[in-house]
């Protein structure tokens, strides 16, 4: 959270995800290369700036199955939260060490400005799907999710449009891993590309289509309003300092929290990226967004000065021990 | 708007059209860093007050994207000028037709990406397969 934007808004946690992301990435690229060397030494196949621009591919294409896991696995288990902290940062460092990838790649197989760089791309030299297009569309992707990955783009294209915009990595991704196949796949006989990059696919896809459908399911079996008030279930299953999310049929989840012994209301949806409040607690006496730790008052709805974000509140009301909470939002 | 229908259809029977789309890309960013070059460096104050007296590096950072959006950010900065003033910020809304969307968009994905799959694996067979 802050009033006036900053290129990075550096705190300890980021520094180690930071810190921990780039020595994961020099260990995969040391490691790769150096691998690689020792077995060429052997039978003498691969020249330098082939494994380099191989070590910089697989690294994104693993950096890009982490940073994709980790929205589904947050949402099977809130122990992953922690890693949606700074995940746009995994998703710029994908698209620098992608972009790596290309400029070695189009450069080695143009000869290094012997052949105009673009022509490697739009004009391959045989038949069949035109793998090096799949890794220009899915490089594309990515630099348009790094460009506007600032909070400002947040702020200002709305979380709804930014999200929607930022959905463009499902096809990125998908051009990415196709890219692979129908490139270096179609010279590699052995299992050791294929089944890592098959099981990758499995694993990404399988986490995305459970926890999204369940999610779609949730909201589609969501309370139903009656005289404009919502049953959220009995009011002594909500501990203190917790919140609990209560779907609603035809409209937006609403947040419950417990504070002080009240018991109130507030928009699910997180002014920030649209995180689901009714899965975060209540810290320093705010309600806290598990996703980026934006705060809110938890029954006024309000940021604490200096911010001014503000989630929509709704009335409660206890009916014979089951707090009620009324479908529409309060008048700001 | 008949000279340039011509000058595309002359441009589409030399090249590609990938390249006729690397083209576009390419004139359109050209354009962008111009466009949205004006806007990180006089515009941003004017439509946001967060960005107001943001510094060099923000500015910086803000430049590809708003060299890749830059009509949006272009309309952005009239609209603050003709309100005289920056966008009022909206809340968050929309989320259910979200996730939606994000489970249509996987469940499409993941059968064009296991068909893909499939087909690179055939070709790879035919391609590594020694001849009977
Ligand atoms: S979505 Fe980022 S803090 Fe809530």
């Amino acid at each position: 959270m802050s009033v006036s934007y900053r290129m990075v808004q550096w705190n300890r946690h980021k520094r180690v995800y930071d810190a921990l992301t780039a020595l994961a990435v020099g260990a995969y690229i040391a490691a790769f290369v150096g691998v690689g060397l020792v077995v060429n030494r052997a039978d003498g196949g691969v020249s330098a700036p082939i494994l380099a621009m191989r070590a910089l591919g697989t690294c994104a294409l693993v950096l890009l199955h982490v940073a994709l896991c980790i929205g589904p696995l947050a949402r099977i288990s809130p122990l992953v939260a922690p890693l949606l902290y700074n995940r746009r940062h995994l998703g710029v460092t994908t698209f620098a060490l992608a972009a790596l990838h290309a400029v070695l790649a189009i450069g080695f197989y143009g000869a290094f400005g012997v052949r105009f760089p673009i022509a490697a791309v739009v004009d391959p030299p045989r038949a069949g799907p035109a793998f090096e297009a799949m890794g220009f569309g899915a490089l594309a992707t990515l630099f348009v999710m790094a460009a506007t990955s600032h909070d400002f783009w947040l702020k200002n294209l709305t979380p709804r449009v930014w999200k929607g915009i930022h959905l463009c990595v499902v096809g990125g991704y998908a051009l990415a891993v196709l890219h692979v196949a129908f490139g270096a796949l179609q010279s590699e006989p052995s299992r050791a590309l294929s089944a890592p990059l098959l099981a990758g696919a499995a694993i990404v896809c399988g986490l995305h289509l459970f926890t999204g459908w369940r999610e779609v399911l949730r909201d589609f079996r969501g309370a139903r309003a009656a005289d404009g008030w919502i049953d959220a279930g009995p009011a002594d299953a909500l501990p203190e300092g917790r919140a609990r999310a209560v779907a609603v049929r035809g409209g937006e989840r609403i947040a419950l929290v417990r504070h002080g012994g009240e018991v109130c209301a507030m928009s699910n949806v997180c002014a920030h990226q649209g995180g689901p409040l009714g899965e975060g607690r209540v810290i320093d006496g705010c309600l806290t967004c598990p996703w980026h730790g934006y705060q809110y008052g938890p029954c006024s709805g309000a940021s604490p000065p200096p911010f001014t974000e503000r989630a929509p509140t709704h009335r409660v009301r206890i009916e014979n021990g089951r707090v009620q909470v009324r479908a529409q939002e309060d008048s700001p | 708007m008949r000279a340039g229908a011509r000058a595309v259809m002359l441009m589409r029977g030399r090249m590609s059209s990938l390249t006729l789309i690397l083209w576009i890309a390419g004139c359109h960013l050209a354009a962008g860093l111009v466009g949205g070059g004006a806007f990180v460096w006089r515009g941003l104050d004017r439509i946001d007050d967060s960005a107001k007296g943001a510094s060099r590096g923000v500015r910086l950072l803000l430049w590809p994207g708003a060299a890749a959006l830059w009509p949006i950010v272009l309309l952005w900065w009239r609209r603050a000028q003709a309100r005289g003033g920056p966008t009022p910020a909206r809340p968050a809304r929309g989320m259910r037709s979200l996730r939606l969307a994000h489970a249509i968009a996987w469940t499409i994905t993941s059968a064009a990406l296991a068909g893909g799959l499939l087909l690179a694996l055939d070709r790879r067979a035919a391609v590594t397969e020694p001849a009977p």
